[in-house]
């Protein structure tokens, strides 16, 4: 079991080689996938974001953990079974229509993809219909949406609307986030939760899906 | 309004009443009777800046979710509220900074030297034409014209045509004629001597710089500044496209800066001793939303991809159609061409005036401010770029900010003695720290070893203190700095690397705007903010968009070389640019030691 510690310490510390090399190790020594990814992987990524949270981390380390992480995940995804069964639950996540900005979305992804989630990254700038469709075809139990400007906000309430014309609101929970964003902001559009960062984010979507289940 | 409806508030100290709508914000109430009221954020109860004490018995009222997690619980207990959360009901007393009031409305002065002039747009020819005859049946329009030196000379100004007849008669078929290119643009008597005049006008974001010229002798009379009094409605370029969006946000915004144009002049006007009617030529740059909202033309598309202005083209306008013919009610007004959405003429004024085309080898001109705009001239060509820094180098979103003004906490230095110092603005005691002040502490911090390269801070927060007062600065302002610096940075990285080269190879970088004036350049190079090249190559350009417009009064091929850099200046979009965002990341930490 000493390699699963291991490989949560090179996600923790960034060492992308070491994550790497430390999977594959553990792979020829018959570990099963699903047991590096929950017993290696995630809590490496759960100290990341403790330390995060604790403003001893700052964007460049988490994403360097998460870059880490990634490199693993890169060897583990073709031989995790893609059945639910492997993951909490589905994230689509995306940043809306007419924002460029995907740093925060990209932690926040990285973060949820590091506490077990299956995540579709829709990309930036991406148009209302495409979120309802990313929706129908994937059904995921959380959709988080990222804003970074008082002019793109307002986006975000377009597609929770485009949600409930579809009749899909109420299949999965809407969580938002960004700069601009405020509690206040989300409850008056009908948000189910509001990310002021990456790992608030990951509490709340854990807290949703239990509710769900 | 009914009785009913209306509630009076009172300011201390003055006493002075205000009589507002039940219901309103106080800081609506406030900032409609040009009560200036900090509000970086815009009024969204996310700045925490538009604190104000309230009185007693109103202090009852409960405070809000966003008040509790900006106030402290002792401010709270004290009466401090957001001027944003609080909703009048009841008649309230509200005490007001006194120095908000008094410095929002102080104009400075700045200073230009300028070289003689060399052909200005509007100048003036004496007239001298033969009196009609019936041999000689010419319209008085065409014994103008036929007068005057310039080919195709005509009048525009269907009140000038008016005049005509009577002047040439009263006259004696003599006179001066003022031209702006070849059109006629006034008619004034012999006697009058008066000298023709200008105005150039820099309209920032946070500040509106006027300077008035006389154009005959080719200097400037005059030059004050002002904030813009836009702010109260937001204080980044955003939030006021977010405003304009509102109702009535748009015709706001235009009304504020119009008056802000008109107290200016009206100011440096009358203390110079000459008069309104004298001005012909006024020369305006600005960022592009600000061109925008000056003109009362919705500048929402300069806030979404793909980023489209209405306008950045050069346009003339006749003052009334502006709503400037109360200030200048003879002059047209020029605005000048601009690049982008992001990269207005205040950049190209900029441009222009340090001559940054015939300067050797590589240069950067850096306009450091909540957008920093970045123009990189190599042998390539020229580069623009334009990159979101935020409110932090001018005290947003920094728990102890503020802007530039009295009582800021303006330099930090180690002193001979090891031990952490700092100055403040008019050597007053410290309100709290500004832009300057800010890099320095965290240039000293990182030296001191107690901000680790990461952005860690190993004391936090740590207290600047001294006999002039304490400033604490927290591990969120450093995060703060992080951001700014960093998307600064990584927009000149993007560029350099776009003209293939790299920053050892930078013969000069210019700093503009006025952050960019007070900056001290080793602490920028410290934290990683500009290139690590020798101290002496970083040169301040002072108010340089101002003087490139002023330029532009005094000589009108300034303004072909103004249309001719847009269509030179290659745009480089940063939004969602992959490079730029590794770049972003990779320079957010801080440089580990100092090189030089």
């Amino acid at each position: 079991m000493i390699e699963l510690n291991d490989i949560s310490q090179a996600v923790i510390e960034g060492n992308a080689k070491k994550a790497k090399e430390l999977t594959l190790i553990a792979i020829e020594k018959n570990v099963p996938p699903e047991t590096i990814l929950h017993k290696g992987l995630v809590p490496g990524m759960d100290v990341v974001g403790q330390k995060f949270k604790n403003n001893e981390y700052y964007v460049p380390e988490v994403l360097i953990a998460a870059r880490a992480m990634n490199a693993a995940l890169d060897i583990l995804r073709p031989k995790l079974a893609t059945d639910a069964a492997n993951y909490k639950a589905t994230v689509v996540i995306c940043t809306v229509k007419g924002d460029l900005h995907d740093i925060g979305k990209n932690i926040a992804a990285m973060m949820l993809e590091g506490a077990g989630f299956r995540v579709i990254d829709l990309g930036i700038a991406v148009p209302t219909e495409k979120v309802v469709e990313a929706v129908k075809l994937n059904k995921p139990a959380i959709l988080g949406l990222s804003a970074l400007l008082t002019t793109t906000m307002t986006n975000m309430k377009d597609i929770i609307e485009a949600l409930e014309k579809e009749g899909l609101k109420d299949s999965l929970k809407v969580i938002v986030g960004g700069a601009p964003i405020t509690e206040e902001f989300a409850k008056s559009i009908g948000a189910d939760g509001y990310a002021p960062d990456a790992t608030i984010g990951v509490q709340i979507a854990n807290a949703l899906i239990q509710g769900i289940s | 309004m009914k009785d009913s409806d209306c509630v009076k508030v009172t300011l201390r100290p003055s006493g002075a009443t205000i009589a507002a709508t039940r219901g309103k914000s106080l800081l609506e109430i406030l900032t409609g009777k040009g009560i200036g009221i900090p509000a970086i954020c815009g009024g969204k109860g996310k700045c925490g800046k538009c604190k104000v004490r309230i009185s007693e018995a109103q202090a009852s009222v409960m405070p809000t979710f966003l008040e509790c997690s900006l106030l402290s619980d002792r401010e709270i207990g004290l009466g401090y509220r957001l001027a944003c959360q609080f909703i009048v009901n009841e008649d309230v007393e509200v005490q007001v900074s006194s120095d908000n009031k008094a410095e929002s409305s102080q104009s400075s002065r700045l200073s230009l030297e300028l070289g003689p002039s060399i052909l200005p747009a509007v100048r003036k020819e004496s007239l001298s034409v033969p009196k009609p005859s019936v041999e000689d049946q010419r319209s008085d329009l065409r014994r103008l014209t036929d007068g005057i030196t310039v080919e195709n000379g005509r009048i525009r100004r269907l009140e000038l045509l008016k005049r005509l007849p009577s002047f040439l008669r009263e006259n004696d078929f003599t006179g001066t004629v003022t031209l702006y290119e070849n059109e006629i643009i006034d008619l004034r008597s012999k006697t009058d001597n008066s000298h023709i005049l200008g105005v150039a006008i820099d309209i920032g974001t946070t500040t509106i710089a006027m300077y008035l010229l006389d154009l005959e002798n080719a200097i400037v009379l005059d030059s004050r500044s002002i904030p813009n009094p836009q702010s109260v409605y937001g204080q980044d370029v955003i939030s006021r496209i977010d405003y304009a969006a509102s109702p009535n946000g748009l015709t706001n915004l235009k009304n504020a800066i119009v008056e802000g144009l008109a107290k200016l002049s009206r100011d440096i006007i009358s203390d110079a001793n000459v008069s309104s009617e004298q001005v012909y030529d006024v020369s305006v740059v600005g960022n592009t939303t600000m061109i925008h909202l000056l003109l009362g033309i919705s500048p929402q598309g300069i806030a979404l991809s793909p980023f489209i202005p209405v306008t950045a083209e050069e346009m003339i306008f006749e003052p009334f159609e502006v709503h400037l013919q109360e200030s200048f009610p003879n002059a047209k007004i020029y605005i000048m061409q601009g690049i982008s959405a992001y990269v207005g003429s205040d950049l190209v004024a900029g441009i222009i005036r340090i001559n940054l085309e015939n300067e050797k080898g590589n240069a950067l001109l850096v306009d450091l401010g909540t957008n920093g705009e970045i123009i990189l001239k190599s042998d390539s060509g020229m580069l623009a770029a334009s990159t979101a820094a935020g409110p932090a180098f001018e005290g947003g979103h920094i728990s102890n900010g503020m802007i530039a003004k009295r009582g800021a906490i303006d330099h930090v230095w180690i002193d001979g003695k090891g031990k952490i110092s700092f100055s403040t603005i008019l050597n007053s005691v410290t309100t709290g720290i500004c832009g300057s002040g800010l890099l320095d502490t965290v240039a000293v911090l990182l030296e001191k070893g107690i901000l680790a390269s990461s952005g860690k801070l190993s004391e936090d927060p740590f207290v600047l203190h001294n006999e002039l007062g304490a400033v604490t600065i927290t591990q969120k302002d450093i995060r703060e700095v992080q951001l700014a610096k960093s998307a600064i940075r990584a927009g000149i990285e993007v560029l350099l690397s776009e003209a293939g080269i790299t920053y050892e190879e930078l013969d000069r970088i210019f700093l503009a705007g006025a952050f960019g004036s007070f900056v001290n350049v080793s602490s920028a190079v410290r934290i990683g903010l500009l290139p690590d090249i020798s101290t002496d190559r970083i040169l301040s350009a002072g108010n340089a968009a101002g003087e490139g417009a002023c330029i532009c009064l005094l000589d009108r091929k300034a303004r072909d070389l103004a249309r001719a850099l847009s269509n030179k200046i290659s745009y480089v979009e940063l939004s969602g640019c992959k490079r730029f965002s590794e770049y972003f990341i990779n320079f957010m930490t801080f440089p580990k030691e100092a090189n030089s």
